[in-house]
């Protein structure tokens, strides 16, 4: 039920009861105007888009069966019709029947079989040539098609071919397609922001983050913690901006974008947090970091760490947005990121440190630090919920210090004894928070 | 929205499609035709269907035939161009290669490499994007099943591939090759222990001598339609053993081809269809002994103990055309060269 249709209801007890009068319940339903009904057949537009992609999707395993007893200019024929018949169906509908939803459909199945005629020409052809440029081909295609439409559908088919495209290089050529990234992020990215596309800007990213993950487990090894830490820590810094934004007068108009990536760059920056609270990854950081070797690893964690300080940067100054920001958004656990940053250095100085290989006491205070860094800012994640009385704050903040608590109780603690006081402090820690959140809760309330 | 804009680029899609098929059709349509040997495995590719994957006789390249100094062997995937020559049967192998394109004047075919081979430094393999064969759904299992026979026979298949004038091959269509070739390991080489001593007690003059390199049976069949003949010449004259591009050794064998020799209708065996010849190769005869460090021909079993690194091939190669004229069955009579499957030295058939 709506806002509208609720307080229309109550006013209507309220008039009964003698509170206000009609008149009354009148002006203040006048101040919630009708929400208006949008224009556009997003009913359309879902059904019609899945439905052209999937049949597109059938039609190129029905040309894979590969019948031996087509003509392979017929095929060839059929498809390039096909492909002709859907853009122009699409275009007429488009322009002159002006339904824009239902052409949105048909031009994502014209884009199905433009990828299907690339798989039938190297079919047809028996071409065994670098097949994942095919890929490329196709993506591309899509990409153009977005651009040409301003069309989030063809959009979120440029993101998944991508995609697919970067993982089939990485993991069956160890090969890196560094121009993945720049036509994600100058390329859909962009569109995304253009249609103002949440769901678009979600693929987009997660699809920049899938294809950095592809390249990264093949190919950066162990710097994968170091690209991954940095770039959570600089979305986040730009979602805290846009957040801010959001609530200042000169609101932008790409901040609907905030959530996006404080969600992707949360999951980024604890993942690898979490992971370098292990010495044991500390260890392998500092004995196999070493930057004149893998040089395209080193270019991805230099242009990302730069991004991320800078992007943190611009939170602190000017301070006036510094404190603006600390007042209302930003838990205080947030400003220990670009410490995290700093500290993932560490590592990289011990490697070309004199004392290298000696003695790793270093290692393990680094280890320390990460953890007590981990702790501080999932903490302060409770506080944060706590005080603003935000329950999704509280569980997560919870969530993080548990996991911790208990990767610590497998790998450090031996002694049940000690291993049970933990368990206790932190049962009791839980309990404190529970109190504190009802607490708040009432002052609030009263 | 600038319709100018998508009409370019439904336009551009459609012209991606037919450039990419009308640069394949021309060189179906105008190219060279050239027959090239391979071995068929079928596997499946989810959006092109199912299809045959080729491994050329030319896929691998002997680094030793390498004569261009300028060729770095390191860079993959950089363009490499191999010269064609025909043989006998209608076959055509590979005559020299360079990293520049050749002349027009010469047959050549582009092709990339890809890497050293897997087990062995002393050859190149190269990809030449005709690795692929699409078949119908269902019909790369039979091929495949063919390619096998019933028994140990493997019936090479021959690729018909057009070539256009930069070197791009099409595969256009595939023939069986009317000659099938097996081998079976009669005797194996008995198991020796780590310090290379046999493991029955050697000072026992009771124990029969123990077995240190296999003994094979190489099998010739034909598996066309009609009678084939097959010059198999005295004193082995028509085989040698090979080190395969597969073994992690390279073996140098003390025989090689000579077929210097007066060819008589009694070399000539004719084969019914479906009909095979054995010929049995003991590596213990020191015909087949293989070169060691110290440049000594010596017994290939007493330097190999890999159960399945060390492999050797059988080639059958038969007389030049020219040659057997005289012969009275000369026009029904195979020409050609035949590879046999992988065998390893201790044994095992690949």
């Amino acid at each position: 039920m709506n806002l509208k249709k609720i307080i229309e209801n109550e006013s209507k007890r309220w008039v009964a009861g003698g509170i206000i009068e009609q008149e009354q319940a009148q002006k203040i339903l006048g101040l919630y105007p009708e929400k208006k009904i949008n224009g556009f057949n997003w009913g359309t537009l879902i059904f019609s888009s899945i439905g052209g992609i999937i049949f597109g999707l059938g039609v190129i395993l029905f040309f894979s069966y590969n019948w031996d007893k087509l003509h392979r200019l017929f095929k060839l024929a059929l498809i390039l019709s096909a492909l002709l018949s859907a853009e122009i169906i699409a275009f007429y509908i488009k322009f002159k029947k002006e339904k824009t939803a239902l052409s949105e459909g048909i031009f994502a199945l014209g884009t199905m079989f433009f990828g299907g005629g690339i798989w039938l020409v190297a079919q047809v052809y028996n071409i065994d040539e670098h097949y994942p440029n095919g890929f490329f081909i196709w993506g591309l295609g899509a990409l153009l098609m977005g651009w040409a439409l301003h069309s989030s559908v063809q959009g979120i088919i440029a993101s998944s071919i991508f995609s697919l495209w970067c993982g089939i290089e990485a993991f069956e050529f160890s090969y890196s397609p560094h121009i993945v990234f720049p036509l994600i992020l100058l390329g859909i990215v962009p569109l995304a922001l253009r249609k103002e596309s949440i769901l678009l800007f979600a693929i987009a990213i997660f699809s920049f983050l899938i294809c950095l993950l592809f390249v990264g487990i093949k190919l950066f090894e162990i710097y994968l913690y170091l690209v991954f830490i940095s770039v959570g820590a600089m979305f986040i810094a730009l979602s805290v901006l846009l957040k801010a934004s959001i609530f200042s007068r000169d609101k932008s108009k790409i901040s609907f974008i905030y959530p996006v990536l404080m969600i992707f760059g949360n999951i980024c920056y604890w993942s690898v947090l979490f992971c370098l609270t292990f010495k044991s990854i500390c260890r392998d950081l500092s004995r196999e970091i070493d930057i004149f070797q893998n040089y395209y690893a080193t270019l991805y964690v230099s242009i990302f760490f730069i991004l991320s300080i800078i992007s943190w940067i611009l939170i602190f100054i000017p301070f006036s947005r510094f404190k603006y920001l600390m007042k209302d958004f930003l838990p205080i656990g947030y400003l220990a990121i670009p410490v995290s940053l700093i500290l993932t250095l560490f590592p990289l100085l011990y490697y070309y440190s004199p004392n290298y290989s000696k003695n790793d006491d270093f290692l393990l205070l680094t280890a320390i630090f990460f953890n007590i860094i981990y702790v501080f800012q999932a903490l302060s994640l409770i506080s944060y919920g706590s005080r603003h009385l935000s329950i999704l704050h509280i569980f997560w903040g919870t969530m993080l210090f548990a996991i911790l608590v208990f990767a610590r109780y497998i790998d450090l603690f031996t002694s049940l004894l000690i291993r049970s006081i933990v368990f206790l402090l932190v049962g009791t820690g839980i309990f404190y928070i529970g109190l504190m959140y009802s607490k708040s809760k009432k002052q609030i309330g009263s | 929205m600038n319709k100018k804009f998508l009409i370019l680029v439904i336009a551009l899609q459609i012209l991606v499609l037919i450039f990419m098929s009308a640069e394949r059709e021309f060189i179906l349509l105008f190219g060279k035709n050239v027959r090239l040997r391979t071995v068929p495995v079928d596997p499946y590719d989810p959006f092109r269907g199912e299809f045959v994957a080729l491994n050329y006789d030319i896929s691998f390249i002997q680094l030793d035939i390498i004569k261009d100094p300028t060729i770095d062997i390191e860079s993959f995937n950089s363009p490499f161009y191999v010269l064609l020559k025909e043989n006998e049967d209608g076959i055509w192998d590979i005559k020299n290669c360079s990293l520049t394109k050749p002349p027009n004047s010469e047959l050549f075919i582009r092709g990339r490499i890809d890497r050293h081979s897997y087990y062995n430094d002393k050859y190149l393999h190269l990809k030449y994007g005709i690795e692929k064969f699409f078949v119908q759904q269902g019909k790369g299992l039979e091929i495949e099943k063919k390619a096998r026979d019933k028994g140990n026979i493997r019936i090479p298949l021959e690729v018909n591939v057009a070539i256009g004038n930069s070197g791009i091959a099409v595969a256009k269509s595939m023939e069986w090759s009317p000659i099938g070739v097996g081998v079976e390991v009669l005797e194996r080489p008995q198991l020796r222990n780590l310090s290379g001593r046999n493991e029955r007690n050697s000072n026992s003059e009771m124990e029969p001598p123990i077995r240190k390199s296999p003994k094979i049976k190489l099998t010739l069949k034909n598996c066309s339609e009609k009678v084939l003949g097959i010059i198999i010449l005295p004193d082995y004259a028509s085989f040698e053993l090979l080190s395969s591009e597969r073994s992690t050794k390279n073996f140098i064998f003390r025989k090689t081809l000579n077929q210097n020799i007066k060819i008589q209708d009694s070399d000539l065996k004719l084969l019914k269809p479906q009909e095979k010849i054995d010929v049995i190769f003991d590596l213990a005869d020191p015909r087949w002994f293989v070169k060691n460090k110290k440049n000594e021909y010596v017994e290939i079993g007493d330097i190999s103990n890999d159960s399945w690194g060390n492999m050797i091939r059988i080639r059958y190669k038969s007389p030049l055309r020219k040659e057997c004229n005289h012969l009275k069955h000369a026009d029904i009579t195979w020409y050609g060269t035949l590879k046999s499957p992988n065998v390893s030295v201790s044994g095992n058939i690949d």
